[in-house]
């Protein structure tokens, strides 16, 4: 058996309060699958499955604010005796064994005392799923019964909340996690002015004849360039645990995206290195409408190895970061302009862009940095092969 | 032809799909869309497969920057799209 614990939802959230369970004991779940729904100050988390089997019992009700690492539920993986009680058997799956919701200690207060208000099944469900105490809707149906409506009115009017407070919790989260960042890890840093014009002539041919939702943006390239020169330089792909730095294996690039109420958020665009341009394009534009509109997914916000901040379209030319802990390192591009350039003793006008790194001195030198904005510069210079 | 009021509703309800704290009414029509509304470049894509989607066109990247304002938007989207 297995505990579905809070996963660790970045550097900055410590806590998250549980709106609704998508899946009840006796369900099968699949690794990936989203399980609980959290909400956070960036906004809603889809919490997924880290393995597979059945889940069995459920220890956090709705409503709750769950510290990260907390057992919320427990999940019986394949092949695995069975724990309780009741056996895998047709007898636990049929309904006359299966416990009504009401009595499950889930269920918040009001189901418990169960039956007597009056809603339809569909306006129960809902209320669950919202984490709604059906006690405090104020009902508007026939014979005063509690409508679906009514029930998403009563969740509505709870989660609005004066914007301003969700961002000032947000600013102090990332006051904090910053403010550690730079009091323990000793960063030092690095710069290097990159020639795009094989780059962005590559773009400019590749997106001609595309529509626009196929079309490329040059951040694509940088990332994927950033994600591919770590095999080069695999010390910064890692994070900082108990004193060492700990290898990833895996490259999932941390995107931080700014959000439109203010803050920002860094996800997980997920196995940078060795997915198409094509894909990679597809999946950020995905993570950043979902990051504005405040839906993301917990391994987003759980698994990156190196965070990439890109500053460019806000007008600056470089942009020197503080490392996301636990990660090790931390890449900034500028924006692309054009530069007068010097290339084989002739002078010409190229589009450039300055990209730095920080690094965390405890994990890598200087002279491995530097050779890894170098091995980012010559991914660029043949962008057909990213 | 869709009318010009018409057009201008359908984009900026697309405008509200990528920024929605905006109050449409206050885009002010000849500013850049861009920094106005501070979209980055991927927001600005997604603006444009918006609009496409919306519109049942497609915007060639040649075409891209004769919406950068809401009266461009308009103007543009008024007309057939350009041929290659």
């Amino acid at each position: 058996m297995t505990d579905f614990v809070m996963p660790v939802l970045g550097a900055d959230m410590e806590a998250a309060t549980l709106v609704a369970w998508h899946r009840q004991p006796g369900d099968r779940v699949h690794r990936g699958d989203t399980i609980a729904e959290v909400d956070t100050d960036k906004g809603v988390i889809d919490v997924e499955a880290f393995t597979s089997g059945v889940l069995e019992r459920i220890l956090v009700p709705v409503g709750t604010k769950v510290r990260v690492g907390t057992v919320m539920a427990t999940i019986r993986e394949e092949g695995t005796a069975v724990a309780a009680a009741p056996p895998e058997t047709g007898e636990w799956r049929s309904p006359a064994a299966v416990k009504p919701p009401s009595a499950l200690p889930t269920a918040a207060p009001a189901f418990a005392a169960g039956g007597r208000l009056r809603m339809s099944p569909a306006a129960r469900r809902r209320a669950r799923e919202l984490g709604v105490d059906p006690a405090q809707v104020s009902a508007t149906g026939s014979g005063g019964a509690i409508t679906r409506q009514d029930v998403e009115q009563a969740a509505a009017a709870a989660s609005t909340e004066v914007g301003g407070a969700r961002v000032e919790r947000m600013r102090q989260a990332i006051a904090a996690a910053m403010s550690r960042s730079n009091r323990e890890i000793p960063h030092y840093y690095l710069e290097t002015t990159i020639d795009l014009h094989r780059s962005i002539a590559w773009l400019a041919a590749t997106n001609a004849d595309r529509p626009v939702e196929k079309r490329l943006l040059p951040g694509v390239l940088l990332l994927k360039a950033t994600a591919v020169a770590l095999r080069d330089v695999p010390e910064l792909n890692a994070v900082w645990d108990g004193g060492r730095v700990v290898h990833r294996e895996q490259v999932h690039l941390g995107v931080a995206i700014s959000l439109r109420g203010g803050g920002l958020v860094v996800l997980a665009l997920h196995d940078t290195a060795s997915r198409p341009v094509d894909v990679l394009m597809e999946s950020l534009r995905d993570l950043t409408i979902r990051a504005r509109t405040g839906r993301m997914k917990s391994s987003e916000l759980a698994d990156s190895t190196l965070t990439v901040t890109s500053l460019g379209d806000r007008g600056v030319d470089a942009v020197f970061g503080v490392i996301y802990p636990p990660q090790v390192a931390l890449v900034g591009f500028g924006r692309i302009r054009e530069r007068p350039w010097a290339d084989a003793g002739e002078l010409h006008v190229r589009p450039t862009v300055t990209a730095t790194l920080a690094a965390d001195h405890r994990a890598s030198d200087g002279h491995r940095g530097g050779l890894y904005l170098d091995a980012i510069d010559r991914l660029l210079q043949e962008p057909e092969k990213l | 032809m869709a009318a010009t009021d018409d057009v201008q509703a359908t984009v900026l309800e697309v405008l509200s799909g990528i920024a929605p704290e905006i109050d449409p009414k206050s885009v002010p029509p000849e500013a850049n869309l861009r920094r106005e509304l501070d979209l980055d470049s991927i927001d600005f894509q997604n603006f444009l497969i918006g609009l496409a989607k919306a519109f049942a066109i497609d915007i060639p990247e040649r075409d891209a920057a004769a919406c950068a304002t809401l009266a461009g938007c308009v103007a543009y989207l008024r007309r057939p799209p350009s041929q290659p």
